[in-house]
């Protein structure tokens, strides 16, 4: 047997059996790593440690247990949290189809984009029932505060936000009303969540 | 921003930093936050998170410690995103300091308390850990039992960069990227086997 000279850059003759190994072996590694990658839930991870606000730990084991003493009451707000975050999607796909459609670049466009990842933080912080009121309050005013910045920006041009939207979706969502109604309607389901939770409570785990 | 009919038109933002010279530009505002650039990040995001992980799993971290290093590195990119000009290998660079940087950190902890000890239970940003098969986990042991300089040129060959690239990385020449990449290639060889079977 010789030895190759390891300073010999030539080919081998393994070259290609190892290179078979190695790309099969590392596609299957990559098809894992992809799979388990749930984005939104990233993404919503990377916005909080952007803007310092790291979620809270999981609860204790006690306040979980005294979550499972609620199960019964909570049903109703499993309910009442399922169609809210009904209202979040098709929100946000009324936002996507917006931005997505044939003229992509028009002004406060940016406003829009920066709305819904805060969208998808508020679904994903209400799913996941790791949001305190405050802090869905807070997501509320930015998506809030986004939307009214584009608005600013339109009425410049001589338009608004509604008609805005109205025209680019039109034919593409079942929206219902205008974006300012909806994100009322947004907001008074969503505080409606943590009503009689107290102000610094979290919805309790059922999911 | 080019504006035409009252329509703001964005330009990419690759064009608008390839336009730039950052080194000279630092008194201009940062540049604005934008639709194409937020598409670009996410977009970003999940074409190479999954890869970015898997070159940290080749170079010594465990799943839990691949996903932090990775997250803190695409949190970093997040904050810098519109001045990045080359991310990909810009993530890696940040990706593999903080994979370094927190080692670091557990190792000068002599004796870990509880607030040292990491707790694994609620830390994977991807869900739970992939499993691999014998197979996988047998060449990600490999190229892990590599001496440091080839275990990075192999990890990063792996990621598709090119032998130019990697030697930037490294702060090496291309030379010695290639020269690793040859005595890589020849210990995984001998490790999984391969010459042996040649000889048999």
């Amino acid at each position: 047997m010789t030895t190759p000279n390891p300073d010999n850059l030539g080919p081998r003759d393994y070259d290609a059996e190892l290179d078979a190994i190695l790309e099969s072996g590392m596609a299957g590694i990559l098809a894992k790593l992809q799979a388990r990658l749930e984005p939104q839930a990233a993404l919503a991870d990377l916005q909080n440690r952007v803007r310092g606000q790291v979620p809270p730990p999981n609860q204790s084991d006690q306040q979980a247990s005294s979550a499972a003493d609620e199960a019964d009451t909570s049903r109703a707000t499993s309910q009442a949290l399922q169609a809210v975050c009904d209202r979040i999607d098709a929100f946000d796909f009324y936002l996507r189809t917006v931005l997505r459609s044939p003229d992509d670049f028009f002004a406060g466009a940016a406003f829009i984009a920066n709305a819904r990842p805060a969208l998808l933080q508020l679904r994903s912080g209400l799913a996941n029932r790791s949001l305190t009121k405050s802090q869905a309050q807070r997501i509320l005013d930015e998506i809030q505060q986004n939307l009214d910045q584009a608005d600013r920006v339109m009425r410049q041009q001589g338009s608004d936000l509604d008609a805005a939207l109205r025209d680019r979706a039109r034919g593409q969502t079942a929206s219902n009303g205008t974006a300012s109604a909806q994100m009322h309607s947004l907001h008074t389901h969503v505080m409606r969540l943590f009503e009689g939770s107290g102000h610094h409570a979290a919805l309790q785990p059922s999911r | 921003m080019a504006q035409e009919g009252g329509i703001v038109r964005d330009e990419p933002a690759l064009q608008r930093r390839d336009s730039r010279h950052p080194a000279l530009d630092f008194t201009a505002p940062a540049p604005p936050v934008t639709v194409a650039s937020v598409t670009n990040f996410v977009e970003f995001f999940i074409a190479e998170q999954p890869g970015l992980v898997r070159y940290l799993l080749s170079q010594g971290a465990d799943q839990y410690e691949a996903d932090d290093a990775a997250q803190a590195a695409f949190e970093e990119a997040l904050k810098a995103w519109v001045s990045i000009q080359h991310p990909k290998a810009w993530l890696y660079k940040v990706a593999w300091r903080n994979f370094l940087g927190a080692n670091v950190r557990v190792r000068e902890h002599e004796t870990p308390t509880e607030e040292t000890l990491l707790d694994t239970s609620h830390r994977l940003a991807s869900g739970n850990p992939a499993e691999f098969t014998d197979d996988e986990q047998m060449i990600l042991d490999a190229i892990k039992a590599l001496p440091p300089m080839q275990r990075q040129v192999m990890g990063m060959t792996i990621a598709e960069f090119s032998p130019a690239e990697i030697a930037d990385f490294l702060e090496c020449d291309s030379a010695a990227v290639r020269q690793n990449l040859r005595r890589a290639r020849d210990n995984l060889a001998r490790q999984l086997g391969l010459t042996r079977r040649r000889v048999q």
